[in-house]
């Protein structure tokens, strides 16, 4: 049986993996966006995700270790791997201390901070090329699609960096470490007017004054991310 | 030692594990025992602390197995017993003005 999910939020990912397996659907591949999954009693395994140093590969150590640990590995996909173990062996928690569990949403946070850096020179070029008049329907879909993922991805940085400072505060490393960098609003208001001005290209010969408002829709849209970015960049806590 | 931090639970009991030479799930099943079950280490948190042990050297690979099944072991350096034994005094010394609490009582 094969689903389509497209998820950012790891954790809820995992709990995902977790509750077809407790109908009885036991993940056991994954393709870009397509989890594939085999029958299996309801509740026989658990599922977690863990995240490797190294793009693409598990190395050695890790897949012997958790072998012997009775952890089975599913698949990996990027920096991600999929695990899981029979739960009649007892449960199956991957990070058990608070110290751990700071260094593995350190990790994931640092991977969502460069993705989101690429993503925003993706759209920036994007970006130049629609205000240069090279604007097509191509295009237009890439600024929505690169500008949704960017705020599913700067919406996940955002929850990991909030779990981290509540991990931190546990063990008292506290106020002053903490750099909660929220993504200013501006962003994604910037890209919807982007959005609007690239398809207002289309028509604004028919619209009167489509000149003037896509202009504006321009205008507004470089103001608006340029604020965003210097915002998101100045903001400390 | 340059370095005054205390140990986590979690390293604390690794090390003591490695005293003598183990394996990665060994090292889980003995301080699940050793703590009756209080500490259970998850093989993530566990893998991540060998590796950094290891990369600060109070821990080293004992052997590794040629047989068939491969089985990694490992063992406490000296380093590591002399972090080890810092963090003992410091637990001792912990302790020993615990006492003090006891006293509050008695005026």
């Amino acid at each position: 049986m094969l689903k389509f999910r497209a998820y950012f939020d790891k954790d809820r990912e995992t709990k995902w993996l977790n509750e077809m397996a407790a109908q009885g659907w036991a993940m056991n591949g994954f393709l870009a966006l397509v989890y594939s999954f085999e029958r299996c009693q309801p509740g026989e395994y658990i599922y977690q995700i863990d995240m490797t140093d190294s793009f693409g590969v598990v190395n050695s150590d890790y897949s012997e270790f958790m072998r012997e640990a009775g952890v089975e590995i599913m698949c990996t996909w990027g920096f991600w791997v999929v695990l899981r173990k029979r739960a009649a062996e007892g449960p199956f928690e991957l990070y058990t201390d608070v110290e751990s569990r700071i260094r593995h949403y350190s990790k994931i946070r640092r991977l969502f901070k460069v993705a989101l850096i690429l993503e925003t020179v993706c759209l920036v070029i994007d970006m130049m090329a629609t205000v240069g008049s090279k604007g097509s329907w191509l295009t237009i879909g890439c600024v929505f699609l690169i500008g949704a993922v960017m705020i599913l991805m700067g919406r996940e940085l955002r929850r990991v960096s909030d779990i981290l400072a509540e991990l931190k505060e546990r063990i008292g490393e506290s106020a002053g470490c903490l750099r909660r960098r929220r993504v200013s609003g501006f962003v994604p208001v910037g890209l919807l007017f982007n959005a609007m001005g690239i398809l207002l290209h289309g028509c604004e010969n028919e619209i009167a004054g489509g000149h003037l408002v896509r202009g504006v829709c321009v205008i507004l849209a470089l103001v608006f991310l340029v604020i965003g970015f210097v915002r998101t960049a100045q903001e400390r806590t | 030692m340059e370095k005054n931090i205390p140990l986590t639970e979690s390293l604390f009991y690794i090390l003591l594990s490695v005293r003598r030479p183990n394996h990665g799930y060994g090292i889980i099943q003995e301080v699940d025992g050793l703590t009756g079950g209080r500490v259970v280490l998850g093989p993530g948190t566990l893998y991540g602390a060998i590796q950094s042990m290891t990369a600060k050297g109070w821990i080293r690979i004992y052997s590794e197995e040629t047989d068939s099944r491969r089985k990694k072991e490992y063992i406490i350096t000296d380093l590591g017993r002399a972090v080890f034994a810092e963090e003992k005094k410091r637990l001792e010394e912990l302790l020993r003005n615990a006492e003090l609490m006891g006293e509050e009582k008695r005026c």
